[in-house]
């Protein structure tokens, strides 16, 4: 096995989870102004959900339910935290503090309903050998799914109606309502599908990794640090953001002791936030 | 007998929080920086507190040096984040507190890393003497802020909170009040960090985590921003408030999220329907 | 867990708090388990050793406290037993970097603590009021050392887990290895929960050791023999006690198959034979380990000493310093003047999921 083709693929596997979770924060950050740090414990809530679903019901069966509870819990929590908010004006600071305050509460929810250890969604996963590197079933899926996942969300954005709202509101808010389009329905929209992907993000990596009651936290800070590489504002850029830290991270440690991943992450995060907010991609955001 | 035990570990520990939630009040209350990695500058103070006092250095000096530490930190934050906007500087202040975190899990010779450092010498012998010492710490630091609050100093960074462009019109030196701002700020954190950990006699890197972000929040906007007595209140009520659930009888695994349940509700619930809190001058818009 | 789950539940949690009767005689006895947290899977078999013992003796009134497998908490808990329930003696905490933090404390505040599972060497040192009736990691490291130089193997590597257990036991490991001639050609380590070690893993593959050495706990002890082998790595796994729960089969499915480890419990002696059978009765034939002896043998333990001594803890310490020769269900074991105890060690496999001894 050839070390650094096995390195790098780990990056890509990393990469492609973190992509998950940075394209629904994303598209939510891109339509409405601020950071939904919430969307990190709905992924959870969608894990968790798995966990308990696949003990009794067919697969595909629990993941319809569990899309449809991830989407309009992302939903409830617009309705009920960001809205009330938003019709007083609040400031994007104010959004994030709430958002935090709500990944706490579901993380605390998940905690005190399912209990503080490691769970494992046991499946069969076969291991596959491709130039040297190893990668299992569930590993491809993931990074299949996440390309689909782009695709599927570029045609939304640029080719459907729904979309083009979405990008309306998003350029400008108050132009796009001058021209019949309803701001908050397109929230509530844009909530559902963004929190349908926390919903496919909580499932595919509940299977790969194991479920523990702060992973909608950590996972979150590792989706938005790429989507600040790549770009806040852009789901392609927050894709490409997520590649390209899984792999730094992963590429990193060979030199580093293994502890230090995380604070790769770190580092780069506050590094972005201070000399290139706007990502790589450079997608500006207008102020809101 | 048992009860006042507890009674005063109680109050020990809302001593020491409010001491954190009044000095966070000057940066995001007075001077309108969103500083969301308070917790950096809590946790450096009880480390490098615990550090020197393990070295031998008698235990007050120990926690001065904690609290310079942490000053020169927030100095060295202030300078390239303090030009950021809301939210950036929010992620950005955030970003710091988790690198904190990460140095101490990482600089294993010197923090430990994971391990954490135990026996931390305690103060005086008894805790009800270690809340004497506790309330002398918080009510001089609150006599501090209280007259920061009225002087020139703090009037400017209010001003430069309310309106940062027109303060410059007016002369004043916003960057340095700001770096002067935190750096206070992040001297009575490392203050409140060093009386932590010298109480618990043990840390870890979790001390810079997530875990306290929403209480102190909580327990800052309740108490309400800009206020001096405000933050004294709101950590009594906050600390105060899960007690009762320990009567109930439940099993401590549902207690510990049960807290922060609570607190992430209230926190919730003031933004939305009362973003003043009970005593501040201003919200957080 | 539902509304009525919930509600039914805290109902029975009032009912369990009211007052009841109690002999004058009985001494509160605090115990500090890993309950929940990364670690709680050790927490279900001490729990119900603790329980078998509890219906032998009538002596000792029980308090339960959560370790959380967490040091600050396994101190919050000590905090909470000493200054509100007033006691002067605790079985615990489970991990060795608890036991470590809450240390200092029980010399200071005068109250016995008994670990029946940690293993780190620095405890020996932790105090006059620290005790353990478990055995410490040198002699299992360098058992696995010598187990490894006995089957001819040259190379090894070391996957350790960042806590003061799992470093024990690498050191142990690693000198005695390198005494013998062996040499070490990667280590590797991990924090404690830890999701992946595949990096870990994909290094010290690269290294080509003859085998790889786990001090962790069962259940990162499970996962990353799953990483390693789901890498291709082909070589041999061995390990310590730790692992001997079933957690360790939910994380590593087939990949543990033919793990040797080292164990102060041997399955085939009489009292062995005795706990598992007791076990057995109440419990079933899953789920047992030696953590269920030794949480046993911990109650009755201090029930016989109590019953001497009452809540006197000078009188508790001197007692448990003269305990030789206790025959208890995990093994023979007594107290040096560390409040450390030396047990004979054996060599157990994984063999179609289940823990067998060495052939």
């Amino acid at each position: 096995m050839a070390i650094a083709t096995q390195l790098i693929l780990n990056g890509i596997i990393a990469g492609a989870i973190y992509a998950l979770v940075a394209s629904g924060f994303s598209l939510i950050y891109s339509v409405t102004k601020f950071m939904h740090l919430a969307h990190g414990a709905v992924l959870a809530l969608g894990a968790y959900l798995l966990y308990t679903f696949s003990a009794g019901m067919n697969f595909w069966l629990a993941v319809i339910l569990i899309l449809i509870c991830t989407s309009f819990t992302g939903v409830l929590i617009d309705w009920l935290v960001y809205r009330p908010l938003r019709k007083r004006k609040a400031s994007g600071a104010v959004l994030l503090i709430a958002s935090i305050a709500v990944l706490i509460l579901v993380n605390s929810l998940i905690l005190a309903l399912w209990g503080a250890d490691v769970k494992t969604i046991p499946t069969r996963n076969p291991v596959f050998d491709i130039i040297g590197a190893r990668i299992t079933l569930i590993q491809i899926i993931i990074i299949v799914v996440s390309a689909v996942l782009l695709l599927v969300l570029w045609f939304l954005m640029k080719k459907t109606k729904l979309g083009t709202a979405m990008r309306a509101v998003a350029d400008n808010k108050d132009v796009a309502q001058t021209v019949g389009i309803n701001p908050e329905r397109i929230y509530t929209y844009t909530f559902a599908i963004g929190s349908f992907l926390a919903g496919v993000a909580g499932i595919l990596i509940g299977i790969e990794q194991n479920l523990y009651p702060i992973m909608g936290l950590s996972l979150i800070i590792k989706g938005f640090t790429g989507a600040v590489i790549g770009s806040l504002a852009s789901v392609p850029g927050s894709v490409l953001g997520s590649l390209i830290l899984g792999l730094v991270e992963n590429i990193g440690i060979w030199w580093l002791p293994s502890g230090y991943k995380d604070a790769i992450a770190f580092v780069l995060l506050f590094i972005f936030l201070l000399f290139k907010p706007s990502g790589l991609l450079g997608v500006k955001v207008r102020e809101v | 007998m048992a009860f006042i035990n507890y009674l005063i570990h109680l109050a020990i520990l809302v001593g020491i929080y409010s001491i954190l939630t009044v000095s966070l009040n000057l940066a995001v209350g007075f001077t309108g920086l969103l500083n969301m990695g308070h917790v950096g500058f809590f946790g450096i103070g009880a480390y490098a507190s615990a550090l020197f006092a393990l070295a031998g250095f008698p235990v007050w000096l120990s926690i001065v040096i904690g609290a310079l530490f942490a000053t020169v930190a927030g100095v060295l934050l202030a300078i390239p984040t303090t030009r950021l906007k809301g939210d950036y500087l929010a992620l950005a202040t955030l970003g710091f507190s988790f690198i904190m975190g990460s140095i101490a899990r990482n600089w294993t010779d010197v923090t430990r890393g994971a391990l954490g450092i135990p026996g931390i010498p305690k103060i005086v012998r008894g805790n009800t003497e270690f809340l004497i010492v506790v309330l002398i710490v918080a009510v001089i630091t609150y006599a501090i802020f209280w007259w920061i609050s009225r002087s020139r100093f703090g009037k400017t960074c209010e001003a430069i909170r309310d309106d940062e462009l027109a303060a410059k019109m007016l002369g004043k030196d916003t960057f340095m009040h700001k770096i002067a701002a935190l750096g206070i700020s992040a001297f009575f954190a490392g203050v409140a960090g060093g009386l932590f950990a010298h109480y618990i006699t043990f840390i870890d890197p979790s001390i810079f985590g997530l875990g306290d972000l929403i209480l102190l929040f909580s327990m800052l906007i309740v108490g309400g921003l800009a206020s001096v007595k405000g933050s004294a209140i709101g950590t009594i009520i906050i600390f105060l408030l899960p007690e009762p659930l320990r009567f109930i009888g439940f099993p401590s695994s549902i207690l510990g999220p049960m807290r922060e349940i609570i607190f992430a509700l209230i926190l919730l619930l003031i933004l939305i329907y009362r973003p003043k809190g009970i005593l501040g001058k201003v919200d957080l818009a | 867990m539902n509304k009525p789950v919930i509600a039914i539940m805290t109902l029975l949690l009032l009912a369990a708090c009211a007052p009841v009767q109690e002999a004058q005689e009985k001494i509160k006895v605090g115990v500090i388990i890993t309950l929940t947290g990364g670690q709680s899977n050790y927490g279900e078999g001490l729990r119900k050793g603790t329980d078998i013992a509890l219906k032998e003796v009538d002596n000792l009134n029980v308090i339960f406290e959560d370790e959380q497998s967490d040091a600050k908490a396994a101190v919050t808990a000590f905090n909470k037993l000493t200054d509100v329930d007033g006691v002067k003696l605790i079985i615990g905490p489970v991990l060795s970097g608890s036991v470590l933090a809450v240390a200092p404390l029980a010399e200071q505040k005068k109250v016995v603590i008994i670990s029946p599972t940690a293993t780190a060497a620095k405890i020996s040192d932790a105090g006059d009021y620290t005790f353990r009736i478990r055995e410490t990691a040198t002699g299992h490291g360098r058992k696995m050392a010598e187990y490894a130089i006995s089957k001819g193997w040259t190379k090894g590597s070391v996957l350790n887990v960042n806590a003061e257990a799992g470093l024990s036991y690498a050191n142990a490991f690693k000198d005695r290895f390198k005494e013998l001639g062996g040499t070490i050609v990667a280590e590797e380590m991990y924090e404690k929960d830890a999701q992946d070690m595949r990096t870990q893993a994909a290094k010290l593959i690269a290294a080509k050791p003859e085998f790889v050495y786990f001090p962790g706990f069962a259940k990162d002890i499970g996962m990353s023999m799953k990483q390693l082998r789901d890498l291709g790595y082909s070589g041999e796994f061995i390990t310590t006690p730790a692992m001997e729960d079933k957690a360790f089969f939910t994380a590593a499915g087939m990949a543990g198959e033919g793990v040797v480890y080292s164990s102060a419990f041997d399955p085939e002696s009489p009292q062995s034979i005795d706990i598992m059978q007791k076990y057995e009765q109440t419990y079933g034939t899953e789920g047992f380990s030696w953590f269920v002896a030794n949480a046993y043998d911990s109650i009755k333990l201090i029930s016989k000493i109590v019953e001497q001594c009452g809540d006197t803890v000078n009188c508790i310490k001197q007692q448990l310093y003269a305990t030789k020769g206790y025959v208890g269900t995990s093994g023979t074991f007594s107290f040096d003047s560390k409040g450390d105890v030396t047990r004979s060690l054996v060599l157990m496999q994984v063999k179609g999921n289940e823990f067998v001894k060495l052939k």
